[in-house]
């Protein structure tokens, strides 16, 4: 938890927008680890197993429960650094009324650095799926963003290349 | 170059409080599915003779009877209410007896006494043994190293005509334990600013399927408490943190030597009514790997007996009522 928590938390937070959901799935997410887990296990096998079984918490509750509305604001997160800059509370609440797929997507890659092909294994989805929701993602986020440079809404790179970690 | 979204979400952290509470949880489903796996992990380990009490764990001295009753994760420590007998009075043609009228007798207050099982997580009840004695589990508390264990054993004090509860332990300690309801989101507020304040415990804060959230509240209360009476108040075994096992140990292990910590202990109890009447009862403390069985429901019942070699298991505590 204290090396990966701080992973399922945000993840479960982004998907859901709603902390008390997000609790409830990194509670259950641990407690499936500290059940499951064998040893000899790396660090990113780990780490994988624990966003897999979130991502699939949260969906198991997005069918359990109606979305109690909205995108959470950064001023409703419990333990978030502040204050919180105008730019930065936009660009989460962007990215928080992109569809859950496209979501999740520019989640993993962007807030996690993961490759498309990696978080295509991790949905279980092709590479090429992941890369097309992160098209769709960043076309969507320029609207929200007001007419923003696609690139900079999520990260400051020079020229038109959006992505922030990673070329894929 | 610089990614805005990571840097964004690398200010938002895990609760606090929130990795306490999964602790907190992983020791109660650990007390849980101990008997499922068959003397690995939880229970001190042992050889296949059956049980002599050169056999038993240490300071178990007596053979607890068979019979099923018990306790799962909450012991009740019913006082059975007082009960009501005429008071002497004077007899026919004494001093004071007129035969002129007859004034209602006066009563005064016997306590009677008793102990009843109380699971928390079912809220269920279950009577005690013939002798009194009674059993619950260990591993269901919450453990940290700023509050110390508390054991997840608890008592109730239960009955009528009680006025005031008088608590005290010759080892160890004692803590009340509190379910708070109907909170607010203010007061969610309040209370994960307590705990990341380490003004409270962590405590696991939960959402009934009502929508109410509700969270224990558990204060220690050193090695003996005397306040007036609530029937809703609970009380449990607690290790201070000076005392408490070292932590790395692993959650069953940690938990069962700090049972352990009241094995062979005393816990006096002592009621009093409105009226000034007094009733104590003292109750021996054993430890040890404690029969359970599971009844049609599903529930798990731990028995106040020591498990035969072929018997599922649980490390638990068994109070005895001392003569």
């Amino acid at each position: 938890m204290k090396t990966y928590g701080d992973t399922v938390y945000r993840l479960a937070l982004c998907r859901l927008q709603n902390a008390a959901d997000a609790e409830d799935v990194y509670q259950d997410v641990f407690l499936r680890l500290l059940e499951q887990r064998a040893g000899g296990w790396d660090g990113e096998r780990t780490k994988a197993w624990l966003i897999r079984a979130a991502l699939n918490r949260c969906a198991d509750l997005g069918r359990a429960r109606r979305r109690r509305g909205g995108v959470i604001s950064l001023d409703e997160v419990p333990d978030m650094a502040r204050p919180v800059d105008q730019e930065a509370a936009e660009l989460w609440d962007a990215v928080g009324r992109l569809p859950e797929k496209l979501r999740t997507a520019v989640h993993l890659f962007y807030g996690e650095g993961y490759e498309s092909g990696e978080i295509g294994a991790l949905l279980g989805v092709p590479a090429a799926t992941v890369r097309s929701r992160l098209r769709r993602a960043r076309a969507e986020l320029k609207d929200l963003l007001g007419g923003f440079d696609d690139g900079k809404s999520l990260s400051e790179v020079d020229g038109t290349y959006p992505y922030a970690r990673r070329a894929e | 170059m610089e990614n805005r979204y990571r840097k964004l979400t690398e200010r938002i952290h895990t609760p606090a409080g929130l990795n306490d509470q999964v602790l907190f949880e992983a020791r109660r489903r650990t007390a849980e599915a101990a008997p499922c796996r068959e003397r690995q992990g939880w229970g001190r380990p042992r050889t296949k003779t059956a049980f002599t009490a050169a056999a038993a764990p240490r300071n178990w001295t007596r053979v607890l009877l068979r019979t099923a009753v018990c306790a799962v994760c909450a012991l009740a420590l019913v006082l059975g209410g007082f009960s009501l007998r005429p008071a002497p009075t004077a007899a026919p043609g004494t001093p004071g007896n007129t035969g002129l009228e007859e004034t209602p007798p006066a009563q005064i207050l016997v306590p009677t006494f008793g102990l009843t099982a109380y699971a928390a997580g079912t809220d269920t009840t279950y009577g005690p043994a013939p002798d009194g004695s009674i059993a619950f589990s260990v591993g269901e508390g919450c453990t940290t190293p700023e509050f110390g264990d508390f054991t997840g054993c608890l008592f109730q004090v239960t009955g009528e005509n009680i006025a005031k509860v008088s608590l005290s332990i010759d080892r160890g300690g004692l803590y009340r334990y509190q379910i708070r309801e109907n909170l607010t989101d203010e007061q969610l507020a309040e209370y994960r600013q307590a705990m990341a304040e380490g003004r409270i415990a962590p405590a696991a804060i939960s959402q009934r399927d009502d929508g109410v959230w509700y969270m224990p509240e558990m204060t220690a209360l050193g090695t003996g408490v005397e306040e007036d009476y609530d029937p809703d108040a609970r009380y449990g075994f607690w290790v201070s943190p000076e005392e408490m096992a070292p932590t790395g140990l692993g959650i069953s292990i940690e938990a069962q030597m700090d049972a352990d910590f009241f094995d062979g202990g005393l816990l006096t109890v002592t009621v009093t009514s409105g009226d000034g009447t007094e009733k104590t009862q003292t109750y021996r403390l054993h430890t040890g790997e404690l029969k359970v069985e599971w009844t049609g429901d599903g529930d798990m019942t731990v028995l106040p007996e020591l498990a035969g070699p072929d018997d599922l298991f649980v490390y638990g505590i068994c109070a005895v009522p001392e003569d």
